[in-house]
């Protein structure tokens, strides 16, 4: 039996420039694709590149401060003033409602003092509209909505790109209004309301710092709703004792890569005879035009399909969906070895299956006992595509790939599955004196993923030896290495792609080598934290230092440095200079 | 009456004023001193022993134990988890578990961690945030299925291992030092925090099968 790995294709297309070469190629940044113009620093010879040289050869701005300006400092999104574009997220005290703070540093000083502003609020109201009068057709007035809620956002700072927040708040029956505490920024959310007939309504706010912004959020009346109802069927019964969950969407709108927002309360099917009910806006129905319904299992998760139907909303019909295939769970079993043979323990094993009519499942992950072996219940699919994800920890020499085999209806072993190697990648990492910087901590964290991979699972960190360096077992992708010296010097970091590797049977990888990472000069920035009045200083508090930058035409972060204030708002942090 | 030492000890001695104050001085002077008893040797001081890292938890984020997924934010979840320790030399290290079974399973291995951070030595008791940034969109994230999971994390200032005791599997720290039969003359130490991360149906997931 053939087993396909999803693996990049390989080459022995080798990087050109050498370990320690200063002038690595720059070449083309429209071919980098969605990684485009991301300025990454490698010089891993022996990492083999795809069939296109993929990894693309990439565009590297600077590997040291020697080849910035005499002022510049040589960052991972490449030469920068270090005393620009610098943000800085002061947190008072999270659990006490004091969120995050953002200051915007248009000069770095010696002594960079703060001074927080009152907490920063959302004062909501809702109401819902009045039923309309039945003689004119007006709507009717408005009155305060006092029932339970939900409210949920999500967003980003404002002054620090990337840097993500989320808040919620739960609250039982109140007088039409809630309060939430939550860092500045810009938010888009959900409010929700316990009752289940009334649809979620979008929400869109931005947050001023020490603000207490005002929002008001509109309910419809119950006349402008309607409810359809459905019935789930298997291949020609309704599903019996299998409870799925139900949700609606706007069919004018892309489910990928995010969905659209909900048209009605998720709801779940009744598990005697699997029918539903959605409550919908009466003008999705009146527009006359198909909504999307999708149907996802809780009671047998992987072993039922998830599936996507696209129909014409009609509350005089019953809804007629059949799901599948729906067939008697099948086993599977197998063993994961590694490029030399030896059994993968401790691997995470699961199979995602893709049926003919559109419908999908997963299985539940299990885990390689000691000699390697495996067995997993999956949904039976002989005619569509099923994927075998092996994924071993993240410590381990052999990297996650997927097989691709049909699933007959009985029982099968699927043999050796033999895993291609992890990229054994050697970080050599200097003091700004250029010897070995032993103790450092290295953190190789995923950003971004190949094209044609995917996104690695795991973050590693190891710390150096005493000559300076450390291998990294990674999977091929795109990585920020972050290397923490500890004070008195700051944290350096830079941006490095890692490719696939190609072996003869039987051996191991040969390790490649990124180039060394100088770490940078630190100065000593210090200041106080203190409250709102100006005096009083405030202690516990974290402070975080960023540098604001565009990586691949997006603007996001990287973190310089972080402290805590002591008992008196004092606080200092080693920041990068040259 | 004034009180005289000499003469005192003149008389109790029957020695001359003279040679009863010169015995007087010398008493007095030796009353100073602490002389060490024959095999009464002085101990040293004890070792400093190892103190526990801490979490603070006031600004822990995010702040709810139970957080749920965003669909529109791509389901990506950030931790941070602010650590110091008074120990200022001591590595800390944060091993993440994510739906941690605590049975163990014949013929498996015990360690099913999914993720170590380390903090190095920053002078200060603080270490900054042991952060950590978990996804759906990766192969065999444990997030990634519909529901409710538990995100746990274990703070050590020592190396952590996860051990079979009596059949439940534990997280611990190894002992910083042992005596010669196996006893723990210095332990280390080991915190714990946790979330319930609830994941809606809808995120991204590697391969695209929710």
């Amino acid at each position: 039996m053939s087993a396909a790995t999803k693996s990049p294709g390989t080459s022995e297309a080798r990087c050109a420039s050498g370990p320690g070469s200063r002038k690595p190629p720059v070449i083309d940044p429209a071919r980098l694709g969605l990684l485009t113009v991301l300025p990454l620093l490698i010089a891993a010879c022996h990492v083999v590149f795809g069939p296109d040289g993929y990894p693309p050869p990439l565009k590297v701005e600077c590997t040291g401060d020697e080849q910035c300006g005499p002022s510049e400092v040589c960052f991972a999104d490449g030469c920068g003033d270090p005393g620009r574009d610098i943000a800085v997220e002061v947190t008072p005290n999270n659990r006490a409602g004091q969120h995050a703070q953002d200051f915007a540093i248009e000069r770095l000083q010696a002594e960079q003092d703060f001074r927080l502003v009152p907490a920063t609020v959302l004062l909501g109201s809702v109401v819902r509209t009045g039923d309309a009068d039945p003689q004119t057709g007006a709507a009717g007035p408005s009155t305060l909505y006092e029932q339970a809620i939900s409210v949920r956002i999500f967003g980003e700072s404002a002054i620090i790109p990337g840097l993500h927040r989320s808040f919620e708040l739960t609250q039982a029956a109140q007088g039409g209004s809630f309060t939430m505490s939550a860092a500045s920024g810009r938010y888009q959310g959900t409010l929700t309301t316990e009752d289940p007939s009334i649809p979620p309504q979008p929400i869109t706010v931005e947050l001023q710092p020490g603000a207490q912004t005002e929002l008001t959020v509109t309910l419809p009346a119950a006349d402008r709703l309607t409810v359809i109802r459905g019935q789930l069927f298997g291949t020609l019964l309704p599903l019996y004792g299998d409870t799925f969950l139900i949700e609606a969407f706007s069919a004018t709108q892309a489910m990928q890569p995010v969905p659209p927002p909900p048209l009605a309360q998720a709801t779940l099917t009744n598990p005697v005879n699997a029918e539903f009910e959605l409550s919908l806006p009466t003008a999705v129905i009146e527009a006359g035009e198909p909504i999307r319904i999708r149907a996802t299992p809780v009671s047998v998760l992987g072993l039922k399909p998830t599936q996507t139907f696209e129909v014409l909303p009609d509350p005089a019909t019953m809804l007629q969906l059949q799901i599948g295939p729906v067939e008697i769970p099948t086993t599977l079993s197998g063993r994961a070895v590694d490029g030399l043979g030896r059994p993968v323990v401790n691997a995470t094993v699961y199979v995602d299956a893709l049926t003919e009519t559109g419908a999908s499942a997963r299985s539940a992950s299990v885990r390689t006992n000691a000699d390697g072996t495996f067995s997993v219940q999956v949904l039976s699919n002989p005619t569509g595509g099923n994927g075998i994800w092996v994924v071993p920890q993240a410590r381990h020499a052999a990297g996650q790939a997927q097989f691709f085999y049909p699933l007959g209806r009985d029982s099968q072993s699927v043999g050796d599955l033999v895993l291609p190697w992890r990229t054994p990648t050697r970080v050599t990492v200097v003091s700004p004196d250029e010897l070995p910087a032993d103790n450092a901590l290295v953190v190789a964290e995923p950003i971004d993923a190949l094209e044609g991979g995917s996104l690695p699972t795991f973050r590693r960190e190891e710390v150096t030896a005493a000559d300076g360096t450390i291998v990294l077992w990674l999977e091929p992708g795109i990585y920020r290495l972050d290397v923490n010296p500890g004070a008195p010097l700051p944290r350096t970091s830079r941006l490095v792609a890692v490719g696939s590797t190609t072996v003869q049977p039987g051996q191991q990888p040969p390790v490649g080598d990124v180039s060394t990472i100088r770490l940078n000069r630190g100065r000593t920035v210090t200041g106080k934290v203190v409250a709102a009045d100006g005096e009083r200083p405030l202690s516990g508090v974290m402070v975080r230092f960023f540098r604001v930058v565009e990586l691949n035409r997006v603007n996001t972060h990287l973190l310089l440095a972080e402290a805590t204030t002591d008992a008196n708002g004092l606080y200092s942090v080693s920041l990068p200079t040259r | 009456m004034r009180f005289r030492p000499a003469r005192l000890a003149s008389l109790l001695l029957g020695q001359g004023l003279v040679r009863a104050r010169l015995t007087g001085l010398l008493a007095l002077g030796l009353s100073g001193c602490l002389l060490p008893l024959p095999g009464d040797d002085v101990l040293p001081l004890p070792d400093a022993k190892n103190r526990p890292p801490r979490i603070e938890e006031l600004n822990v984020t995010p702040q709810g134990r139970i957080v749920s997924l965003d669909v529109g934010n791509g389901c990506v979840l950030q931790l941070g988890l602010p650590v110091s320790d008074p120990d200022l030399e001591d590595l800390i290290t944060v091993r993440w578990f994510v739906d941690f079974d605590t049975t163990p399973v014949e013929g498996e291995p015990d360690d099913t961690s999914f993720s170590e951070t380390l903090l190095v030595s920053t002078g200060r008791e603080q270490r900054g945030n042991a952060s950590i940034t978990l996804r759906t969109n990766t192969a065999g994230s444990r997030l990634a299925t519909p529901g409710l999971h538990l995100v746990e994390a274990y703070v050590s200032d020592g190396r952590l291992q996860v051990v079979n005791l009596d059949g439940v599997l534990v997280v611990q720290p190894l002992p910083r030092e042992v005596d010669a039969d196996g006893g723990i003359i210095d332990p280390n130490y080991v915190v714990s925090y946790a979330w319930f991360v609830q994941t809606p149906v809808g995120c991204p997931t590697a391969g695209g099968v929710p």
